[in-house]
C-alpha cells in the first residue's frame, strides 16, 4: 500500500488553479522532503492530505483510504508561528487535544497516559505544565510533534518545522525524525536544504506541477537547483522561480 | 453599605435578594462562556447576539400587553431571540469574513428596531432604559427559576465539552484533522453565548451585558496561565463585580447594570496596571 496516492487530481482556489491533472505515488516507509517556490503548492497539497482541502477532480488516497478516513492515522505538525501568544494554553493539555477523536467525551486515563509517554520519548517532560506561548520556538515545534505522534499515526506530515528555530534545537528535531521515519512515513515540506539532507529518501517538487525524484538519482547540484527555485534546470515543465500566492 | 445588607435580608425588598442571586448564580456561565468568547476573539459576534435580544423582548412586552400572553416573558423572549441569532451569526461566520461583517451589523440592528417598534406599539408605558441598562424591579421568580436552570444546563454542556471546545479555540485546522466538527462547536459556543448573555440582560441591560461577558475574562487573563484557571478566575471576578455593582446601585439609586459595569471596568483596568508593574519589575 502505498503512502499516499494521487489520480489525475485537480485543485483550485476561486480563480487560481493549483493542480490540473497531477498523478504520483509515494511509496511507503522512508522521508520524503517536499520542495517548491512558495505558491507552488506545498503547503495546498499537505491540506488535501489531511482532508482539509478538497480536490475539484480526481482522487486523493493516503495510506489507501480517502483522507478524511485515514485523518485518525496522520499526525500533523503545523508551523508553531501561527499561534495566538495570548492564548492560556499548559503544553500538556495542549498534546492532550492529539487525542481527540470524532467521539464526545472527556479524556480517559489511557489519553493521559498517552501523553505522559510522548513527552518523555520527546524528552520534554519538563514542560508538561509549563504554557505553550512562554516556550522558545524549538520547544513549541517538540511539543507540535509530541500532539501529532500522541496517537501513534502511520502517516506523519511536517510542515516547515525549522522555521523560526536556532541551530540547536533543528539539530535535536533532526534526530527525532531520523528515528520516526524508521516505523512510519513521513512528509517534510520544507525550505531548508541542510535540515535532513543525509536521511531523505525521496524529493518531491511541487510548482503546480508535482515531480519525484528519488534521492539517490539527484546530484547535489541539482539538490541546490531544487532549493533555489530553479526547478526548469531539471526539467520540470512549468517551473518558474517563484509562483504567485496560491494560498488565498 | 448597612443599608444594603439591611435590605438582602429584608422581606420588604425581594428584588434585592433575586438580582443578587441572580448574579451569583450566572457567574460560572458568565466565566466558562466569556473565557471562551475572549479567547476565540469573538467579542463582537456576542455583542450581536446580545443586542438582537432587544427584539424578543419587545416581542413578549407587546403580546403580554395586547394579547394577554402571560407566559411569554421578556426572559424567554430574550432567550429565543438569542437563540435565532446565534444560528444566523454562526452560519454567517462560516461564509467567509465579508459576509460575517454585514451579517452581524444586521442582526445587532434588526434586532434592536424590531425591539424597539414592538415596543412603541405596546398598549402601556414600557421604559426601554430598563432593558438596555438593567432594572432588578424587573426581575420575577419565575425569571430566577429560569436562569437558575439555563446556567445549570450552560456549565454543564461547556464543562462536558471542554476537550473539544478547548481543541477548536486553540488550533481549529488541528482539531478538523482530529475528526472534531468544528463548525458545529463554534454554532454550540455561540448558543451558549445567546444563553449566558439572557441570564443577566434584566440585570444588566443589554447594552452593557457584553461587558460583563467578556471583560472579567480578559481581566484574568492577566493572571491565568491555562484555560481552565481563565474560567476559574473569570467566574470570581464575575461575581465580585456583579455584587459590588448590585449593592452601589442600591444605596446611590443606579441603574444596576451601570453600576455593575463601572465597578468591572475598574477590576479592569487594575489588572492591567498590575500587569504593567510587574513587567517593569521584571525588567529592572
Amino acid at each position: 500500500m502505498n503512502a499516499v496516492e494521487l489520480t489525475d487530481l485537480h485543485f483550485r482556489y476561486p480563480g487560481v488553479p493549483v493542480f490540473q491533472g497531477v498523478s504520483l505515488a509515494i511509496p511507503p516507509g522512508g522521508l520524503t522532503q517536499i520542495v517548491g517556490p512558495n505558491g507552488g503548492g506545498k503547503t495546498t497539497f499537505a491540506r488535501l492530505l489531511l482532508g482539509l482541502l478538497k480536490a475539484n477532480a480526481g482522487s486523493v488516497s493516503v495510506l489507501g483510504v480517502s483522507p478524511e478516513r485515514a485523518q485518525q492515522r496522520s499526525g500533523y505538525v503545523p508551523q508553531h508561528s501561527l499561534y495566538d501568544p495570548q492564548f492560556p494554553a499548559v503544553v500538556g493539555e495542549v498534546v492532550l487535544t492529539g487525542r481527540l477523536t470524532g467521539r464526545f467525551g472527556l479524556y480517559s486515563r489511557e489519553d493521559k497516559a498517552a501523553v505522559e509517554q510522548v513527552l518523555d520519548d520527546l524528552d520534554i517532560a519538563d514542560l508538561r505544565k509549563r504554557t505553550f506561548s512562554e516556550l522558545s520556538g524549538g520547544q513549541r515545534q517538540r511539543v507540535l510533534l509530541a500532539r501529532a505522534l500522541v496517537s501513534r499515526p502511520e502517516l506523519l506530515i511536517l510542515d516547515e518545522p525549522t522555521a523560526n528555530i536556532d541551530r540547536g534545537s533543528a539539530r535535536r528535531l533532526e534526530g527525532l525524525v531520523a528515528t520516526l521515519k524508521q516505523r512510519l512515513d513521513v512528509l517534510l515540506i520544507t525550505h531548508d536544504f541542510d535540515f535532513l539532507s543525509e536521511q531523505v529518501d525521496r524529493v518531491m517538487c511541487v510548482n503546480r506541477a508535482i515531480h519525484m525524484h528519488k534521492r539517490s538519482d539527484l546530484t547535489e547540484d541539482d539538490m541546490h537547483r531544487l532549493f533555489s527555485g530553479h526547478l526548469h534546470d531539471l526539467g520540470v515543465k512549468g517551473a518558474t522561480a517563484a509562483g504567485s500566492e496560491a494560498t488565498a | 453599605m448597612t443599608e444594603f445588607i439591611q435590605a438582602v435580608f429584608s422581606t420588604q425588598v425581594p428584588f434585592i435578594r433575586f438580582a443578587l442571586i441572580a448574579g451569583l448564580v450566572s457567574a460560572p456561565a458568565f466565566g466558562v462562556v466569556g473565557s471562551y468568547v475572549v479567547v476565540n476573539r469573538v467579542s463582537y459576534l456576542a455583542g450581536a447576539i446580545s443586542h438582537s435580544v432587544l427584539g424578543g423582548i419587545g416581542i413578549s412586552l407587546y403580546l403580554r400587553f395586547a394579547h394577554g400572553t402571560e407566559w411569554f416573558t421578556p426572559f424567554w423572549g430574550a432567550f429565543v431571540a438569542a437563540m435565532i441569532s446565534a444560528l444566523v451569526v454562526s452560519w454567517a461566520s462560516s461564509r467567509g469574513k465579508q459576509r460575517t461583517d454585514s451579517a452581524i451589523s444586521t442582526v445587532w440592528a434588526l434586532g434592536t428596531a424590531i425591539g424597539v417598534i414592538f415596543i412603541v406599539r405596546t398598549p402601556t408605558f414600557v421604559d426601554p432604559m430598563a432593558y438596555l441598562f438593567g432594572n432588578i424591579l424587573l426581575l420575577s421568580p419565575q425569571d430566577l427559576w429560569g436562569i437558575i436552570i439555563l446556567d445549570i444546563v450552560i456549565i454543564v454542556s461547556a464543562v462536558f465539552l471542554y476537550p473539544q471546545l478547548f481543541a477548536v479555540s486553540f488550533d481549529p485546522e488541528f482539531a478538523t484533522v482530529r475528526g472534531v466538527p468544528v463548525q458545529r462547536h463554534i454554532t454550540f459556543l455561540l448558543l451558549l453565548t445567546g444563553a449566558t448573555v439572557v441570564l443577566m440582560v434584566t440585570t444588566v441591560g443589554i447594552v452593557l451585558v457584553i461587558t460583563l461577558l467578556t471583560l472579567p475574562a480578559a481581566t484574568a487573563g492577566y493572571f491565568a496561565r491555562s484555560l481552565k484557571g481563565l474560567m476559574i478566575l473569570a467566574s470570581i471576578f464575575s461575581a465580585l463585580f456583579s455584587v459590588a455593582g448590585i449593592a452601589v446601585s442600591y444605596v446611590y439609586d443606579l441603574p444596576s447594570g451601570a453600576g455593575i459595569v463601572l465597578f468591572t471596568i475598574t477590576g479592569y483596568i487594575l489588572a492591567w496596571l498590575y500587569a504593567r508593574v510587574q513587567e517593569q519589575g521584571a525588567r529592572a
